[in-house]
């Protein structure tokens, strides 16, 4: 029976693109690691953002598309995306929050301690300090390599039917249950990062998505055998998953789970520079070869934006 | 829920329903209550929900992002105790006015936009706009008092015209108090909404 590693990655809505750009790279300092279009949708832009390589277990995706409708997050999404940060760094970032004037709050679960905000369209995010995982090589926009983001540290699930979904954790997916305190359960995966995954116990009722909500979570399969292997299963268990479609970067099939969350598996191989070196990664548009014919038509739709470091302008302006 | 009650020397002076900020208490807005009205009764309620061990009215996702569905359920459940109170105090249920602050605010301009009949009047110190894309029920000529700050992080000005505007539109008779400071409760604010009371329900007293 295969076993996830963890999450894989996260897609969500957003609204304006250089907005986005400006949270992810600017604010929280994260790499622009893959810009490209929407396979589904080409007028829309998809925007990775990760580690220095983007590495499964750090890839957050989004559609920026502006003046988008609000969503509201509830039951059937990922309710909030937990990012680990080293330890003893969250410090650091309350104070970044605090000169970017986002506002913040501090939470803790399972003895943990938490930073919660929102990005710049809605989307819930947390800070969390973990030892685990591999130590960001990705220094960006005025953070320093010893507090940069890791990664994700997991993800809390808004199901509308947590049983049913604490089943495709268990059951499908292989993760471990290893606590559980008022309201949530926590699983564990085995990967370093994207590894703690917590779920509402209560269920929560369906919310309509939009910009500020996230559209699916992807779990690692670490090869296209594993995938095939999962697609049987998640078959046999009645969830009729998509065929397996090529994104170019990796492997996806999808399938709602009963507690209305969008989930895809999606293959560690091949990654981000299959089409751009290491350290050219996210600098041009990239098409896949079936809309290099329509690139100017492309283009034409698009918003330009810049990847632009927040810290150095607020210098220069001094 | 858990609460205080005093007996005020006017049983015709309206209820004060004290309703506090997050970390608060339920004796927290006692001096807010002896400027507006000393000789009313006061009922001061603690909320029930607890983040980081401050209590609450209702839950939040995150700074600024409540939790709609946490928020229905608690403004049944206050709505139900202010109830309960008026027969065990005997006091007139008609004549309740909200006094809240921030987290209470938010309480309390729920309870306006789910029920017509749950407040005669609310002091509303920095309140957000607790539902969107609902319909509010008749309000009308229920005195609403917003005291608000021009450097409000929590609550920006757009916001409390939202508010007011929504407010308005249900027929409430709403007046807005603008200071330049931020999220607190400033000396001048208390005194507006002193004034704005002693004239509003002047013919009460």
């Amino acid at each position: 029976m295969p076993t996830t590693a963890g999450i894989h990655h996260i897609t969500a809505f957003v609204g304006d693109v250089q907005g986005n750009v400006d949270f992810y790279a600017g604010v929280l300092g994260l790499r622009l690691v893959k810009k490209t279009v929407n396979y589904d949708a080409p007028e829309v832009y998809h925007l990775y953002f990760g580690n220095e390589t983007g590495d499964p277990g750090t890839i957050m995706t989004f559609f920026p598309q502006e003046g988008a409708e609000n969503g509201m997050i509830g039951g059937g999404q990922v309710g909030v995306t937990v990012y680990a940060v080293p330890p003893g760094s969250l410090l650091f970032w309350r104070k970044r929050l605090k000169k970017f004037g986002i506002p913040f709050m501090d939470i803790s679960r399972f003895g943990e301690d938490y930073v919660r905000f929102t990005d710049n369209s809605g989307l819930l995010i947390d800070l969390v300090e973990r030892a685990e995982g591999p130590a960001s090589t990705w220094s960006f926009s005025g953070v320093p390599l010893q507090y940069a983001i890791k990664g994700f540290g997991g993800a809390l699930l808004f199901s509308s039917d947590s049983e049913s979904t604490a089943k495709v954790l268990e059951l499908i997916l292989d993760m471990q249950r290893i606590g559980e305190e008022e309201g949530l359960i926590r699983y564990q995966a085995t990967g370093e990062l994207g590894n703690w995954i917590d779920l509402n116990v209560e269920d929560i009722p369906r919310c309509g998505g939009g910009a500020g909500t996230v559209h699916h979570i992807a779990w690692r399969a670490k090869d296209d055998e594993e995938q095939e292997e999962w697609r049987r299963m998640i078959e046999q268990c009645g969830l009729r998953p998509t065929p397996i479609v090529n994104r170019e970067y990796f492997k996806a099939l999808y399938f709602r789970e009963p507690g209305g969350i969008l989930f895809e598996i999606a293959t560690d191989p091949p990654g981000f520079t299959i089409d751009e070196p290491l350290v050219r990664l996210g600098e041009n548009l990239m098409l896949p070869d079936r809309y290099e014919p329509h690139r100017s038509a492309i283009l034409s739709h698009l918003v330009s934006f810049q990847v632009r470091s927040l810290e150095y302008e607020e210098e220069a302006e001094e | 829920m858990k609460h205080l009650f005093h007996e005020g020397k006017n049983r015709s002076a309206p209820v004060l329903v004290l309703l506090h900020g997050t970390g608060g208490t339920e004796s927290d807005l006692l001096p807010l209550a002896a400027a507006l009205s000393p000789d009313s009764s006061v009922l001061g309620i603690r909320g029930n929900v607890l983040e980081n061990g401050m209590p609450r009215f209702f839950r939040r996702l995150a700074e600024g992002v409540f939790d709609v569905e946490d928020l229905a359920l608690r403004t049944r459940e206050l709505y139900d105790f202010l109830d309960e109170s008026a027969v065990k105090y005997g006091l007139d249920r008609r004549n309740y006015v909200a006094v809240g602050y921030s987290n209470g605010a938010n309480i309390a301009a729920s309870l306006l936009f789910h029920y017509n009949d749950a407040l005669s009047g609310a002091v509303l110190h920095h309140p957000m706009v607790p539902l969107r894309s609902v319909v509010l029920p008749d309000l009308k000529n229920v005195p609403v008092f917003i005291g608000a700050g021009r450097n409000d992080r929590m609550c920006s000005p757009a916001e409390t015209e939202e508010l007011s505007s929504l407010l308005e539109g249900a027929g409430a008779k709403l007046t807005v108090h603008w200071e330049n400071a931020g999220h607190s409760l400033t000396g001048t604010e208390i005194d507006a909404a002193a004034a704005w009371f002693r004239q509003t329900f002047a013919s009460i007293e």
